[in-house]
């Protein structure tokens, strides 16, 4: 059984072809980085494991646990346990950060044929990943990413993650707009979730992000495809080089 | 005007014997002709014809339902008399108060006064410990008005009538440092609902409203500020939805007719099923009213195909050396929002319900906060 394939993957975004024939197979308990330039794909790639209307999958598949996903809600796309870090969190206000993860949390326990959490074990669940995370627990009052900074919003993305744990995180340039403090709580939250049953799949410019959290394989995307691949030593040297020594 | 509003009129003719002495009912019966054939009242109502709630209004104001109430009125600091019995300072305060509102604009407003023996006036001397709650008479039409005093604090909690129709004229006068804060929702599908609310303020008097309506068979609903004194300020915010075969038309009119006035609106509405919402939002700034700063807001999603929404923000300035802005948007559910949610788990149909009342929920504060939700909720579900 692999943990997430993905196989000769088509998508097109309004009537363009963005991805080309993408493959990509990433196993339990593994960290994988994708990096390219911009325009590459690695946002729609994000965008079309975690189901987003829009991005219409012409050819090949998805398959996570064994299940193909490729036409599923997002919902249960989630239910399944994939979870997206946007890369920018939207911000909802009148809906407050307490009623939104509350929701998401019993929709998820009920999926996954759990007992809901009480209100307290919930509440004390939120406290502790929002002090490990450096998130006053004052946010849940507010909306939904109302009013925070940018590395509000991503540490709050990570909450979500250490909240809902899902099996799969995919980060969409979580580290972009992270002063190195924030960048090292974020990378915390990410090694915190990695463990066996779990993988992670990061998408990022920059190999800064990779000094924290080390992956297993560097992958890089260009013009809709996965083009090299590597270890980790593959993202220092696109580091130092630039894409254009693979991409031309 | 047709037969039946002819009829109605006549019907009012009865009761001018029954309207208070400080008002002239000739006077208003004349207004009420004019005012419901002059051209300005096609445009005042155009999405929401007056006539049914003439005749509505008419009839309530036969009918022998009960007076209005107004619960902590026993406080030390206020005086409650009914409107046939106000002494000759009280009627003078009264007939001031009247005066204020433009017949022209609100024709029904003499319908109220001619039924003004079923009215009644509050002085506020002092800040009331204690909120005054407003209970109008079922199945009635009839006028309120409330004279708040210099430096006084009052909160008022107004909920609508059940009857089958209903009319309210709320006139307030807020004297210098006054301070009012007035919390009103309309939560029941009434035949027919008119309400006009009046609100003058003076040097630095302040008045906060939250409302809160739904839809009715059919439901009107006018506000209008006068900012008189400098320093003035009003700040409106107030949450609607019209569900299947409803109605509502608000309206909202702040004059700032005095130097460095302040004045705040933010209306959100929903329309869904089968429905009709309508919108007017106008500040007119006087000649004069130096450094007035106004702002006015109405966001309103359309929910169904054949939801029907009209807004019209509207501003009319008389002065240089203002800060103005207002703008208004008819739209749908914002699809990064909702798949924000759903990519966290929530089901479709409870994402949708999430953004809706967290959208509503940005306007809607004060004491009936709770009851809204709830209803919105049962609404949206």
């Amino acid at each position: 059984m692999s943990f997430l394939e993905v196989r000769d993957l088509h998508v097109t975004v309004a009537e363009k072809e963005i991805l080309k024939g993408l493959n990509l197979r990433i196993e339990s308990g593994e960290v994988h980085a994708i990096m390219g330039p911009n325009g590459s794909g690695k946002s729609t790639l994000a965008s079309v494991l975690a189901g987003r209307p829009g991005f219409q999958i012409t050819g090949g598949s998805i398959s996570f646990l064994d299940q193909d996903i490729a036409h599923l809600e997002p919902d249960e796309i989630a239910h399944l346990g994939i979870f997206l870090a946007f890369q920018y969190p939207v911000e909802i206000p009148g809906v407050s950060n307490m009623e939104f993860l509350k929701a998401s949390v019993d929709s998820l326990h009920a999926a996954r044929g759990e007992q809901p959490l009480s209100t307290v074990e919930f509440m004390k669940a939120v406290r502790t990943v929002a002090t490990d995370l450096d998130l006053n627990p004052e946010f849940l009052k507010r909306g939904v990413n109302e009013g925070f900074s940018g590395g509000e919003k991503k540490r709050n993305e990570i909450l979500q993650l250490l909240l809902l744990q899902p099996r799969l995180a995919v980060l969409d340039e979580t580290d972009s707009g992270l002063d190195i403090d924030a960048l090292q709580v974020v990378a915390a939250g990410v090694n915190r979730f990695s463990a066996p049953g779990n993988a992670v799949l990061l998408i990022t410019h920059y190999q800064r992000l990779l000094n924290y959290i080390v992956p297993d394989a560097v992958h890089v995307l260009s013009q809709g495809q996965i083009v090299r691949s590597g270890g980790k030593e593959l993202a220092l040297e696109l580091e130092e080089k630039g894409y254009g020594w693979i991409t031309e | 005007m047709d037969h039946r509003m002819s009829d109605a009129t006549a019907q009012m003719r009865d009761l001018a014997g029954t309207a208070p002495s400080w008002f002239d009912a000739q006077a208003g019966l004349a207004r009420l002709d004019r005012g419901l054939t002059a051209p300005a009242i096609r445009e005042y109502w155009k999405y929401t014809p007056i006539q049914p709630f003439v005749t509505a209004l008419v009839e309530a104001a036969h009918a022998d339902g009960p007076a209005p109430e107004i619960h902590n009125a026993d406080q030390p600091g206020i005086t409650v008399c009914p409107m046939g019995e106000l002494t000759a300072d009280q009627a003078v305060t009264v007939a001031a108060m009247a005066g204020e509102i433009d017949p022209d604009r609100y024709p029904l407003a003499d319908l109220a006064l001619l039924n003004g023996s079923v009215g009644t006036f509050c002085h506020v001397a002092e800040s009331l410990p204690q909120p005054l709650i407003l209970k109008s008479g079922s199945n009635a039409n009839q006028a309120t008005f409330i004279h708040v005093a210099a430096g006084a604090e009052v909160e008022l909690q107004e909920s609508a009538p059940t009857g089958p129709s209903n009319g309210q004229l709320i006139v307030v006068r807020v004297e210098a440092g006054g301070r009012v804060r007035h919390a009103r929702c309309a939560l029941d599908r009434l035949a027919a609902h008119w309400s006009l609310l009046v609100a003058i303020l003076a040097d630095n008097a302040a008045y906060e409203l939250n409302q809160h309506h739904f839809g009715g068979r059919r439901r009107r609903s006018d506000c209008h500020f006068v900012l008189a004194g400098p320093g003035a300020t009003a700040n409106v915010t107030a949450a609607f939805l019209a569900d299947e075969g409803s109605h509502i038309d608000q309206q909202f009119v702040v004059e700032h007719r005095s130097r460095d006035t302040v004045s705040r609106q933010k209306v959100h509405g929903i329309g869904t099923g089968r429905s009709r919402c309508v919108f007017n939002g106008r500040i007119h700034i006087h000649e004069g009213a130096t450094a007035s700063d106004a702002t006015l807001t109405n966001r309103n999603l359309s929910l169904h195909p054949q939801a029907e929404i009209d807004t019209k923000p509207e501003l009319e300035i008389y002065t240089d050396d203002v800060r103005c802005a207002h703008g208004a948007t008819v739209g749908q559910l914002s699809e990064e929002s909702l798949f924000y949610l759903r990519s966290r788990g929530v089901p479709e149909a409870q994402a949708r319900l999430l953004l809706c009342n967290g959208f509503l929920r940005e306007c809607i504060k004060g004491p009936f906060a709770d009851a809204v939700m709830a209803r919105i909720r049962e609404a949206l579900q």
